[in-house]
Order: structure tokens, then C-alpha cells, then sequence
């Protein structure tokens, strides 16, 4: 795994003329996640699961660039936090494009845009870029993580997990601790 | 995956603070009907904190990995 902002421009020229290259650009924002974790929870998160899923990709046999993160995103239901940031969708969507376009100028044309981020407007903003760069064939864009579509994000994140849980749910006595219940 | 990954970052003298917190409007925190404050009563986090493990997180990470890699593969061998 190669990360862009650390390597020289010979350097991506090699990985441009080696044809194999694949960019993994992480998203994530700067949002309350409790009290206990940091407002980067999700640009943190996105950037493991870039180098998590890197080597299984260069078994593959392609090279894995990974660009730098974007940190700042849509968060507008968690605003009244003291600490979140929130971009414009039209901002975030305008940033993921123009480092697309700037990223296929240079021979690195097949980019994965990794969002570590739930937000319907977030994610909505990163398939709209998406589409915009496919369009006007910059690039061969994939977004995963959370993504707008259910059944792509539980391809990510949840298949295999349940395992891992003792309790897949909570047990009466902790539901007896969390005050009104509505779990559905 | 905290805990594993970035276990400088976490507050754990707060987490044996924190209640489990499934208290909260499903439908509302999916599509966003209302406010991140006002589903978790200002408490900011759902689920279970304290049932959290470094273990537990390397494995999540180790698992989807794998996943977001094979969503990558299987999209780019069916593209390319």
C-alpha cells in the first residue's frame, strides 16, 4: 500500500505507466460519536479499512495508492454537538470530483471512494461526484462503505460481523438500563 | 474497532460511565427524520460501550477488510 501524499512524482508516474494502480480515497468527517471517541471516528475508520482491504487487493494484483484522507463531510443531524463540522453537499461533492479529475490527469484512473460516514446527504453528495466523474469518463469510480444503497453497505460492514457479537442483542438487563425502549 | 485501532483516542475512564443506550427512534436515526441529539437524548452514541473489546474491533476490521475488498474485485472484474 502506497500513500500519495508521501511518495514523488516519478512515483506516480511509474504506478500510472504500470496500469494496475488502484486509488482508495478515504472520507470521513468530523462529528460527535459519544463522549468516550474522537470527532474523527469516521475518517479514522475509513483510513483502517483502506489498509485492511489493501493487501487482499494487491493479491489481486493491483497496486493500492491511497490518496490523502478527506476529513471534513456532511453532518448536519449532529450539528448541535459542540465540535461537528459540516460541509455543503454541493462542497463535498465539488472536493470528490475535482481530486477525481485531478487524479485521472495523472494516469490514476480507477478510484475507490471509501466513506466511513452514515449520512443520507453525505453519501448522497459522494454518489453524485461519482456519477459526475463516470459521466465525463474521468475516471472508473466505485463508491463503498457507507454507501446510498443498503444492500452495498451491509456488503461492507456487516456481512460476517454478527458473529463476533456474544449477544446479537442486547440482554433484559441491559435493555433494563437503557431508559425507554424502542428497539425495532 | 476504536479500541484496536486507535485505543489513544478512547476515553476508557468514560466509558465505564456510559449506559447502554438502545433507547431511540430506529426509523428516525435510518432516515434522518430527526436530530442526532434529540434520538440519543444528548448522549451522542448508540448501542453498548462498555461491551466493547480491542479484540472484538481487529476482528471487525479484519472481516471488513475482506468485504470491501471483494466489493471492489467483484465490481471491477464485472467493469474491466
Amino acid at each position: 500500500m502506497i500513500e500519495l501524499a508521501k511518495i514523488t512524482f516519478p512515483e506516480v508516474k511509474r504506478l500510472s505507466d504500470g496500469k494496475h494502480a488502484l486509488t482508495i480515497l478515504p472520507v470521513g468527517v468530523v462529528e460527535e460519536h459519544g463522549a468516550h471517541l474522537p470527532l474523527g471516528m469516521d475518517s479514522f475508520a475509513a483510513e483502517v479499512y483502506a489498509a485492511s482491504a489493501a493487501p487482499h487487493l494487491e493479491e489481486a494484483g493491483y497496486e493500492i495508492v491511497v490518496a490523502p484522507t478527506i476529513n471534513y463531510g456532511v453532518a448536519r443531524a449532529a450539528i448541535d454537538f459542540p465540535g461537528t463540522l459540516s460541509l455543503e453537499p454541493e462542497t463535498l461533492r465539488s472536493m470528490v470530483v475535482e481530486i477525481g479529475r485531478s487524479l485521472a490527469r495523472h494516469g490514476l484512473n480507477r478510484l475507490v471512494i471509501l466513506n466511513g460516514h452514515r449520512d443520507l446527504h453525505h453519501m448522497k453528495a459522494l454518489d453524485d461526484a461519482r456519477e459526475i466523474l463516470v459521466e465525463e469518463n474521468s475516471a472508473k469510480v466505485l463508491c463503498v462503505g457507507f454507501v446510498s444503497d443498503p444492500a452495498a453497505t451491509a456488503a461492507c460492514y456487516r456481512d460476517g460481523v454478527r458473529q463476533f457479537y456474544k449477544s446479537p442483542r442486547p440482554t433484559a438487563k441491559v435493555m433494563a438500563a437503557s431508559r425507554k425502549h424502542r428497539w425495532r | 474497532m476504536a479500541l484496536s485501532s486507535f485505543p489513544h483516542l478512547v476515553k476508557k475512564e468514560i466509558i465505564c460511565q456510559l449506559e447502554p443506550n438502545f433507547d431511540y427512534d430506529v426509523d428516525a436515526f435510518r432516515n434522518e427524520t430527526k436530530d442526532y441529539w434529540s434520538i440519543s437524548d444528548g448522549r451522542g452514541y448508540f448501542g453498548w460501550p462498555q461491551a466493547a473489546t480491542a479484540e472484538t474491533g481487529k476482528q471487525l476490521v479484519a472481516v471488513r477488510g475482506r468485504n470491501i475488498a471483494n466489493v471492489i474485485l467483484k465490481a471491477w472484474v464485472t467493469r474491466e
